[in-house]
Order: structure tokens, then sequence, then C-alpha cells
């Protein structure tokens, strides 16, 4: 088992489609990573009033918008990049330069919602 | 010893969990965005409305199964060692069934 090996992430390069597809499963090990945490603040929500502002202010405070944000992210980017892959699986935009397109539209709409909804949490 | 991975089954549980989730959050984020903000009462009563907890439980399941497959691909994917993968894997498996009886609970004592 000695084949040749490379794996220096800063020299490879990626085309969109890799980025898209790479930063899908990335988000997928974070979202999971997080499920403790996510799991904990239900509980804490749910189990009395004074737990449950206290959830509130925690999400109120400034690294709790960010890091709630930030999770929103990860979860954006996993929807509308599964999304992709559901559409290759009934073989729309699964040519060569349909995918393509469709990565920059995940893009796109991800960074278009990311916007809105920090407009929307934010103020 | 062959310990079969992935298959048809797999990957249609993979692809249902996902679009259940997805028209459960379709659906309950819009609803959610119109009734915030919510005070303690709300929330509680809004989790033990019957379909709402039970759609949410369901939620969890397919969340739990469709992390479970993911999880696992990416172990498949990047563990060689079999000894590693397996306890990584059993670990996993584990972890991801102690949250869902967690949850499971959370969402029972709702109606407590």
């Amino acid at each position: 088992m000695d084949r040749p090996k490379h794996l220096n992430l800063f020299k490879i390069h990626l085309p969109i489609t890799g980025i898209v597809s790479i930063v899908h499963r990335i988000t997928g090990v974070l979202l999971v990573l997080s499920l403790p945490l996510a799991i904990w603040a239900l509980q804490l929500s749910l189990q009395s009033e004074s737990d449950f502002l206290q959830i509130v202010s925690s999400l109120s405070s400034l690294f709790g918008q960010l890091f709630f944000l930030l999770l929103v992210w990860f979860f954006v980017h996993h929807f509308f990049a599964g999304i992709r892959f559901l559409m290759f699986d009934i073989e729309i935009g699964s040519s060569r330069s349909g995918s393509r397109a469709a990565a920059w539209l995940v893009i796109t709409v991800e960074l278009f919602t990311m916007f809105m909804f920090a407009r929307w949490w934010l103020l | 010893m062959s310990l079969r991975a992935g298959g048809v089954r797999t990957w249609v549980v993979q692809r249902v969990s996902a679009l259940y989730m997805g028209g459960f959050v379709l659906v309950v984020i819009p609803l959610l965005m119109l009734k915030l903000p919510l005070d303690y009462q709300q929330w509680h009563s809004m989790l033990a409305t019957p379909w709402f907890n039970i759609g949410f439980m369901l939620f969890w399941l397919a969340l739990f199964f469709h992390a479970w497959i993911g999880i696992r691909d990416v172990i498949l994917d990047y563990v060689s060692n079999f000894s590693l993968r397996f306890s990584l894997l059993t670990a996993v498996a584990l972890a991801l069934s102690a949250m869902a009886v967690w949850v499971l609970k959370i969402l029972l004592l709702v109606w407590r």
C-alpha cells in the first residue's frame, strides 16, 4: 500500500464544484458536532421559564448572535448544496457546464439568504 | 469478514430524511418568524401542540439517520485502519443513539 499520496491542501486547486462539495461535507460534520449544544439549548428552553430566559439572553449577546449566525450559515450551505445533489439524482444540472452553473447558483442563493437572515436577525 | 456499508436502501434513507427535514424547516421557519417574539408560555405550548411535537420528533429521527449516514461516509472515506474505523463508527453510533434518546425525553416531558 505505497501508492503516491498528495495531500498538500494549499497546493490542491479545486474547481468551484469541488469547493461547494467539500464545504457541504465540512458543514455536515460541523452541524453534527453542534448537536449536543443544540439539544442542550432545546432542553433548557423548555424546562423552566428562567432557563428559557437564560437561553434568550445568551442568544442576544454579541457572541451568541455571531455563533448562532455561524451555525445558521453552516445549515444554509448544507441545505442548498444538498438540494443541488438531489437535483443531480434526478438528472437535473448534472452535465459538466450545468453542475458548474448550479454550484455558482448555490453560492449566490446562500449568500443572499444569509444576507437577508443576518439583516433580520441582527436588527 | 464482510461488514457491508451502503447500498440503495442507505441512499434512499439519506434522501428521504433530507426531504422530510427540508420540508419541515420550510414550513416551520416562516411560521416561527411570524410568531416571534415568543415568550416561554408560547414556546412551550407550541412544542406541546400534538402535530408539532410529533412532527418535530420525526424531524429528529430523520436527522439522526441522516447524520449517521453522513458521518459514516466520512469515516469510511478517511479512516483506512480497520480497528480504528470500527471503534469510531461504534462510538459515533452510540453518541447519536444517546442524543436521540435525550431528544425523545425532552419532547415527551413537554407533556408533563
